[in-house]
């Protein structure tokens, strides 16, 4: 299969169950309701190494959102409910209790919930005052500036977390081009977040090392320092490979959001010299989706 | 399809008591079995058919004929459905209501929505005393839900009150809010002083011109203020405020939202007992505290 003469290769993307939950934060315009989200989905990269997955879905229009101030909407995924909470409670209580101005609200409803405003209303030191208001409560914390109101809770509900795709290019200057038209794309897709800087990763990682305190370490097979020494996975002049990661709600907003991806970076294929677009596996052991690449393009 | 109706044919008793006559009740029930449902009639018991028609229709719904006047709990127990009242109900409406909807087209007597949790009651008429308050023996009045009065409330409005929504458009008597634990008060026209003594928490929101401009005594000075809360809280009650409120204190700028333009001042108060309730104006001019004494 080729797209603009872009090879796609025929294997598949492997992704993991994950739980997610989605934030409507508010402020009292966009550019603090930004920063706030922004701080919030900082080193939430990989569950690995930050215990949760966190990005900017979209901007929320003022008339959508429950205060009717112009919002953001975040969502974080992390491997399951009590560390997602954790994360949220940490990471709202750093990052929007402390930015001016913001609020932050339930994004998502269902059973299964997250703690916000319940833990974080502890802040208020005995002076905090809950409201209920159309059957949601409200925690209203006294801060400096006025008030910070957080709901007392989010739901959450499972996910899919790790769909990718890889770009390979004939030089570096390509690759982040190819990405950045691909992320330029995937930002209109609802449900999906790119957690990695600007959505792309250039340290894809294999499972294992020869460090035993390691669970995992660089892809080799796909470093092209070090395509004469090891079985590399990389075509002849292929100088660069970048990995797209994405998270998603559901199987179907992943795969919607690579389909979305690769065609954006394939668009000017060859002006960015791409070569081929591959999937990162770990062989089908470990995950339970696989996004197989030429059903998700047909 | 016209609702089931019960028209009162009995005008003799001293006082009926309707607990527990509500749609869900009577969803499985032929005509003329719903005409033996147990009631009470001046304390002694009694059955529909004593004093009431029953003509067959939409179950879900539940609609009164007649004067409901001398009828207590109305609408007792009631947990989802409707319940609509042609004229004016007596003592106890909505009494451990959970759900669903009363409209009562009168007015009703005391006690409404004493020990409400849920739902909404709209009474078009007046509300006699202890609306929304704790009723005799009960540590806690109103524990959620919503009720709107388009006309006026007599003494003791939602005194002892725990939860809920309460929004008046007509006056509002003396002892409103007395040692209110908690919920929400929506006063659009004149309220009587004393106002809020004791009360622990809870906001009390005055929209109307004519509401007084003082802060009472135990509360701190009305200051200036910006609540994002108050946004989601008035695009929760907007469908029941008054036409002229609404006209006045907001604008539908953002997508037919209504906007609060008026500025907010708050006072925190009862000091006596926590000092957490709030009193939010929204009016443009509030005076200061020399003025308490003379309303006190």
């Amino acid at each position: 299969m080729q797209i603009n003469g872009v090879e796609i290769e025929d294997t598949f993307a492997e992704a993991f169950p994950m739980t997610a939950t989605r934030l409507i934060i508010t402020a009292a315009d966009r550019f603090w309701a930004r920063r706030a989200a922004e701080a919030m989905t900082g080193f939430a990269t990989s569950v690995i190494g930050c215990g949760c997955e966190a990005g900017i879905e979209t901007e929320v229009d003022a008339s959508n959102t429950p205060d009717n101030r112009p919002g953001i909407a975040v969502l974080v995924f992390s491997m399951s409910g009590k560390e997602l909470e954790k994360q949220v409670v940490r990471r709202v209580g750093q990052c929007v209790l402390t930015c001016p101005s913001t609020s932050v609200f339930a994004g998502m409803d269902g059973e299964k919930r997250v703690a916000l405003g319940s833990h974080l209303r502890y802040f208020g030191d005995g002076f905090q005052t809950s409201k209920v208001i159309a059957g949601r409560r409200y925690w209203r914390v006294p801060v400096m500036d006025g008030e910070f109101v957080a709901e007392e809770s989010t739901g959450r509900r499972d996910a899919v977390g790790g769909g990718n795709f890889l770009v390979l290019s004939q030089s570096l200057s390509g690759a982040l081009k190819a990405c950045e038209s691909a992320m330029d794309a995937m930002r209109q897709v609802p449900n999906v977040i790119m957690p990695f800087p600007g959505g792309v990763a250039r340290s894809g990682s294999k499972v294992g090392s020869k460090y035993k305190a390691l669970g995992a370490s660089t892809n080799d097979a796909f470093c092209p320092t070090l395509r004469p020494i090891t079985k590399s996975l990389l075509p002849q002049g292929v100088a660069a490979a970048l990995e797209v990661v994405i998270d998603g709600l559901t199987e179907a907003d992943v795969a919607r959001a690579m389909r979305v991806g690769v065609q954006a970076a394939c668009e000017f294929g060859d002006r960015y010299g791409l070569k081929r677009i591959t999937g990162g596996n770990y062989g089908g052991k470990l995950g339970k989706y696989h996004f197989h690449l030429h059903q998700v393009l047909a | 399809m016209s609702p089931l109706t019960l028209k009162k044919t009995n005008s003799a008793a001293r006082c009926i008591d309707l607990n527990g006559i509500v749609p869900s009740r009577m969803n499985d029930l032929s005509l003329s079995q719903i005409l033996q449902l147990p009631i009470r009639f001046d304390e002694r018991p009694a059955v529909v058919s004593d004093g009431f028609e029953v003509m067959d229709g939409d179950r879900t719904t539940l609609a009164f004929d007649g004067d409901l006047s001398n009828c207590d709990y109305v609408g007792g127990g009631l947990d989802g459905g409707r319940i609509i009242v042609a004229r004016n109900v007596g003592d106890f409406l909505a009494d451990q209501m959970r759900g669903g909807v009363i409209e009562v087209a009168g007015s009703a007597n005391r006690f409404v929505c004493s020990g409400m949790r849920g739902g909404l009651v709209c009474v078009a008429g007046d509300c006699g005393e202890y609306a929304a308050a704790a009723a005799p023996g009960a540590k806690r009045g109103m524990n959620g839900g919503m009720l709107v009065v388009g006309g006026n409330c007599d003494q003791w409005l939602a005194t002892r009150m725990r939860r809920g929504t309460v929004i008046v458009h007509g006056n509002v008597a003396a002892a409103c809010a007395s040692r209110m634990i908690a919920g929400t008060l929506v006063l659009c026209g004149p309220v009587e002083f004393p106002l809020a003594a004791n009360m622990a928490r809870g906001t009390i929101l005055l929209l109307g011109h004519q509401v007084v401009c003082t802060a009472p005594a135990g509360f701190t000075d009305p200051e200036h203020t910006e609540l994002s809360y108050l946004q989601i809280l008035i695009n929760d009650i907007a469908p029941y405020l008054p036409d002229q409120i609404r006209s006045e204190h907001t604008s539908s700028d953002i997508s037919g939202s209504l906007i609060f333009r008026s500025p907010i001042f708050r006072a925190l108060g009862d000091r006596v007992n926590r000092g957490l309730g709030e009193i939010i104006w929204l009016n443009t001019e509030v005076k200061r505290t020399d003025t308490h004494f003379a309303h006190a």
